[in-house]
């Protein structure tokens, strides 16, 4: 007869599996730390870059991380990051997909070919990233804090603080991160120049006091947008303003009804709409702007009614963006 | 409670009144002010204003459909109580609701449906479906239909229904966006071209759901005795489930699933007019449109200007009355 | 020679089927090898040979990179997750006996994703960032389970003491509002936060790691062991309040340790690894097909199968869509839905 009994026989396997488990997962601390150190061996036998092989440390939302030499293969985790780092004349590795377009947004396609999906901003492809062994990762604190310690097991990695609408917060960080500080500067002053010229020439065709309404309509909502986005960011940089109910410092008005479609009003609209891949958002679009209650509006019975990329004004959020956006505000507004 | 026949149609004839009094303020009530002159002119004489724009193509879509689906979802309530003997019976509790919603994601993310015919025979499908996957179920075992395991199996079915369609939502992110508006559960918003595209469904159900009553009434003393007198009961069970599937699908076409309705709603009318299915049924069929109405014009006001969703009104009506029930006791 | 081996262990008898003994062997070697197996699949390959040697120290910087960082943390999340989940089913299955009780149905999970859902939108300031760090959701999740639990048993409390018909019907009726106020709480919170709040609801193994694991391993286990002192009183409760009094059982007690244990089971699980579904149900009917209804075998059946179920939908969500991932939560209702329906026409029959 057997004296045993299923129940010991199950704990005692489980607790061996855990204790192999365990094992490993003590194993590889030693074995990241080795990982880095054959980094800097590579670095070293590269002789590629020897001006730049000094390290420099970044601080971020996550603590210092020092990166040894100029870093050559970086995988970007957000989609505003990865725009930065094409406005720096950086091509990534490896970047998450855009939230629109297959798998990049059109206005960046031509530039990421050859770049690898890693995932979605908060659905990583961990084991991909590792794959593409690269020597900088730049994150985002809010989007991916948990996978923190397994991005740091790979390569170096650095935290951005927040994801908002004012871009610039977080490119600062990056073109500090890719130890390229004074040509992140030199593309944050040309928009800034950009932003004042846009902003006399307005004047000076008497239009700065133009309020510019805000729309964007989504296969399950319809917001107006406020000032604390990226596109209300821009319009305030600008200095044009906004209608009454829009100059309110927060995101936007969420789940608008029909009945508050005053609130859309203003000197000019600019609409966009959330349209992934199909023809969805298109439909709650056609059903609004063809609304007699649309047509009734002061902006659009003036015909000062505007399309725009939401991808542009909204999705995409980055450095190159920001400079379309102004695009399409100097030529809507300033065309007559 | 309401016991003279008389009492009983005066009863009848008060709700009918309250209903229209509340369709009334439902188009009167709201963000945009209107008043009953404007109303009155939208149809005399349409001046195109944003008022009578707002009246003609948000207020009155808006208070018909929650009047329509109130009814349908409190009639469905009231045959599945009764059919299954069992006080918690409801579209929604019974996963019906869920059903109806998966079959419409289903065949919108795989077949491509965006008509709304097509919206309309999807979601009777489901409806169909897990009616009978919930009543096979129900009754598996030796002690046959207890209400306690066809609470369970529909809990278990809705479950099941939900997270399938949430399974392929996250794989299709375009059949996502387009279907939240269905899932939501709304009667804002609402073209009343969907409510026109249903209601012939709708009609069927009211007026079949009006001439069962008496049937109901036998099936209601029991199985045995309802053979016993003549009745053949699967025709009236087959009935029944017709038109709960043809009013409870027809609401998620429409509004998408809106909980709770069609579980309070019928208690409420018991305490009007007791058992007799002939009374239950209209009544359950004003009392629901009141309740609705009532929630759908409660919803502009609680976080104005922005709304709330209905279907969170009629949980926040309806869990602590379902608690109430359940409490009580039913029987096993 | 008996069918049964038995046991005793203090006041505690267990009596084994030789037949179920089998059975847990089988599915332990089952579980070794879906291990193995699922360590190896991925974005990059690894043969057995190489996975074994990584986790012992001696493969390759990548591979045990991979094997013991990556992939061991969630699979391990994956098996004690999933066996959570299934005993907490087949605990609540016994108390309300009826095989379709889950800690889903009643409404735990439900309540784990309002104060999750909470957390996210409440701890969110002004510019988006999370306030406190992001390790707590876990605990804000288990006190959502925590807190519906305690709920659900005191309004099902009666004179009478609690009966499991009302335990149900309460569980599904507050879960439905708490559901609605999730959803409302998504809708009007901060935007950022919805998509996070999406993959916990669908339930998500891809951000494990090694200290959750370290927290969730002795949360479980030590669930585990503390049932082992109650599967008797378990298979009183499946008698029903009569005969069990009369077998001297203190029902009304045992019941609610019971519901405590099922609630702290699939409320750990949850927290780590989101809101996953229908293992809770599935599982415990699984392992009765295979054992029978008798705990000392139903519960460490229903174990590994739940953890298997876990384990095998983790692996097609993190390989199907390559190079995206995916939540595992979606696969473990499409394994399940084909042989729940199998099952139930089965029983009809």
């Amino acid at each position: 007869m057997f004296k045993t009994n299923a129940w010991k026989l199950a704990l005692l396997l489980l607790a061996l599996v855990f204790a192999l488990a365990a094992c490993g997962g003590s194993d590889d601390t030693d074995e990241n730390a080795s990982d880095q150190t054959d980094g800097d061996q590579n670095e070293e036998q590269g002789e590629e870059s020897d001006e730049e092989s000094e390290s420099y440390t970044v601080e971020h939302a996550m603590g210092e991380t020092t990166i040894e030499g100029q870093p050559e293969r970086i995988v970007v985790l957000t989609n505003h990051g990865t725009e930065a780092l094409l406005s720096m004349g950086i091509t990534p590795v490896g970047a998450v997909q855009s939230w629109t377009g297959d798998p990049w947004y059109d206005h960046i396609s031509d530039q990421m070919e050859g770049v690898e999906v890693v995932g979605l901003e908060h659905q990583l492809n961990l084991e991909k990233i590792a794959e593409l062994e690269p020597d900088l990762i730049l994150a985002n604190k809010m989007r991916q804090e948990e996978q923190a310690d397994k991005l740091k097991a790979i390569a170096p990695t650095v935290f951005e603080e927040t994801l908002r609408g004012d871009w610039k917060i977080n490119y600062e960080l990056i073109a500090e991160a890719v130890n390229m500080e004074e040509k992140g500067q030199e593309v944050l002053d040309d928009y800034q120049k950009r932003v004042e010229d846009l902003s006399t020439k307005l004047e000076e065709a008497g239009k700065l006091d133009t309020k510019v309404s805000m729309v964007r309509f989504m296969p399950s909502d319809v917001r107006i947008y406020h000032k604390d986005s990226f596109s209300g960011i821009i319009l305030d940089e600008i200095g044009l303003a906004r209608p009454e109910s829009q100059d309110v410092d927060d995101f936007a008005a969420k789940g608008v009804t029909k009945e508050r479609i005053n609130e859309m009003d203003g000197d000019v609209i600019f609409y966009f709409t959330y349209d992934p891949e199909g023809e969805d958002g298109q439909a709650v679009e056609d059903e609004w702007i063809n609304d007699p209650l649309w047509k009734n509006l002061s902006a659009v019975q003036e015909g000062n009614v505007y399309e725009v990329s939401d991808t542009i004004w909204n999705t995409a959020g980055g450095v190159k963006a920001a400079n379309l956006m102004l695009d399409d505000l100097e030529e809507k507004l300033l065309s007559e | 409670m309401l016991t003279k026949t008389s009492t009983r149609v005066f009863g009848l004839f008060i709700g009918l009144i309250l209903v229209s009094l509340l369709v009334w303020a439902s188009i009167v009530l709201g963000l945009t002010k209107i008043t009953t002159q404007m109303v009155i002119d939208s149809f005399t004489d349409f001046d195109q204003s944003n008022e009578h724009y707002i009246i003609q193509d948000a207020r009155i879509p808006r208070a018909l459909i929650a009047a329509a689906v109130g009814s349908s979802l409190a009639i469905a309530g009231a045959i599945m109580q009764g059919l299954t003997k069992n006080p918690l019976a409801s579209p929604s509790i019974f996963g019906v609701n869920a059903g109806a919603s998966f079959f419409v994601v289903l065949g919108v993310s795989f077949f491509g449906v965006t008509s709304i015919t097509g919206f309309t025979w999807l979601a009777f499908a489901g409806a169909a479906i897990a009616a009978v996957v919930v009543y096979m179920l129900g009754s598996v075992g030796t002690d046959g239909l207890t209400p306690v395991k066809l609470t369970l199996a529909g809990a278990a079915i809705a479950a099941l229904f939900s997270s399938m369609t949430q399974g392929i939502l996250t794989l299709d992110e375009r059949a996502l966006d387009q279907v939240l508006f269905w899932l939501a559960g709304a009667v804002q918003g609402r073209d009343l071209e969907l409510l026109n595209g249903v209601l012939p469904y709708f009609i069927v159900g009211w007026v079949v759901s009006l001439f069962i009553g008496k049937k109901m009434n036998v099936l209601t003393m029991g199985e045995d005795v309802a053979v016993g007198l003549g009745q053949k009961t699967w025709l009236v069970k087959v009935i029944g489930a017709v038109v709960i599937v043809l009013l409870a699908g027809g609401s998620v076409a429409i509004a998408g699933p809106i909980g709770f309705v069609g579980l309070i709603i019928p208690h409420v009318a018991r305490w009007f007019v007791g058992y007799d299915y002939r009374w239950l049924i209209p009544y359950s069929a004003l009392l629901g449109a009141i309740l609705l109405i009532s929630a759908d014009i409660g919803a502009r006001y609680i976080i104005m200007p922005a709304e709330v969703p209905i279907g969170v009104m009629t949980a926040f009506i309806g869990a602590p009355f379902f608690i109430y029930i359940a409490r009580r006791g039913i029987n096993e | 020679m008996s069918k049964y081996f038995n046991l005793r262990l203090g006041k505690t008898q267990l009596l084994i089927n030789k037949k179920s003994f089998t059975v847990i062997l089988t599915l332990l070697l089952l579980t070794v090898a879906m291990v193995i197996t699922s360590l190896g699949f991925g974005q990059m390959k690894v043969n057995p040979v190489e996975v074994v040697k990584a986790i012992f120290g001696y493969g390759t910087d990548m591979n045990q990179l991979v094997v013991n960082h990556f992939r061991m943390p969630r699979i391990l999340l994956a098996i004690l997750a999933g066996a959570g989940l299934a005993m907490s089913g087949a605990i609540l299955q016994g108390i309300i006996r009826n095989p379709l009780a889950s800690p889903d149905i009643i409404g735990i999970t439900a309540g784990a994703a309002l104060t999750t859902v909470g957390f996210l939108a409440v701890f969110s300031d002004r510019s988006n960032a999370l306030s406190v760090s992001i390790q707590w959701l876990p605990l804000a999740s288990l006190v959502g389970a925590v807190l519906m639990g305690v709920f659900v048993y005191l309004l099902a409390t009666t004179r009478n003491g609690v009966q499991p018909i009302k335990l149900v019907l309460i569980g599904v009726g507050l879960s439905a509002a708490v559901q609605a106020v999730t959803t409302m709480v998504m809708t009007f919170g901060p935007i950022y936060t919805a998509a996070k709040a999406n993959i916990w609801l669908t339930g998500s193994l891809n951000a494990t790691n090694w200290t959750e694991i370290g927290i969730i391993t002795p949360w479980i286990l030590g669930l585990v062991v503390l049932i082992f002192f109650y599967t008797s009183q378990l298979n009183m409760q499946e008698l029903g309040d009569d005969l069990a009094t009369n077998a001297g059982a203190r029902v009304q007690r045992d019941r609610l340790v019971l519901l405590i244990l099922a609630t702290a089971l699939a409320g750990g699980s949850v927290a780590f690894a989101g809101g996953i579904g229908f293992v809770g149900l599935m599982a415990p009917h699984i392992a009765r097909r295979l054992v029978g209804s008798v705990y000392g075998a139903l519960l460490p059946v229903s174990a590994l199968i739940g953890g298997l179920i876990v384990l095998l939908a983790d692996l097609i969500a993190r390989t199907a869509f390559d190079p995206l991932v995916v939540p595992a939560g979606v696969f473990t209702s499409l394994i399940g839905a084909p042989y729940f329906i199998y099952l139930l026409f089965k029983t009809r029959k």
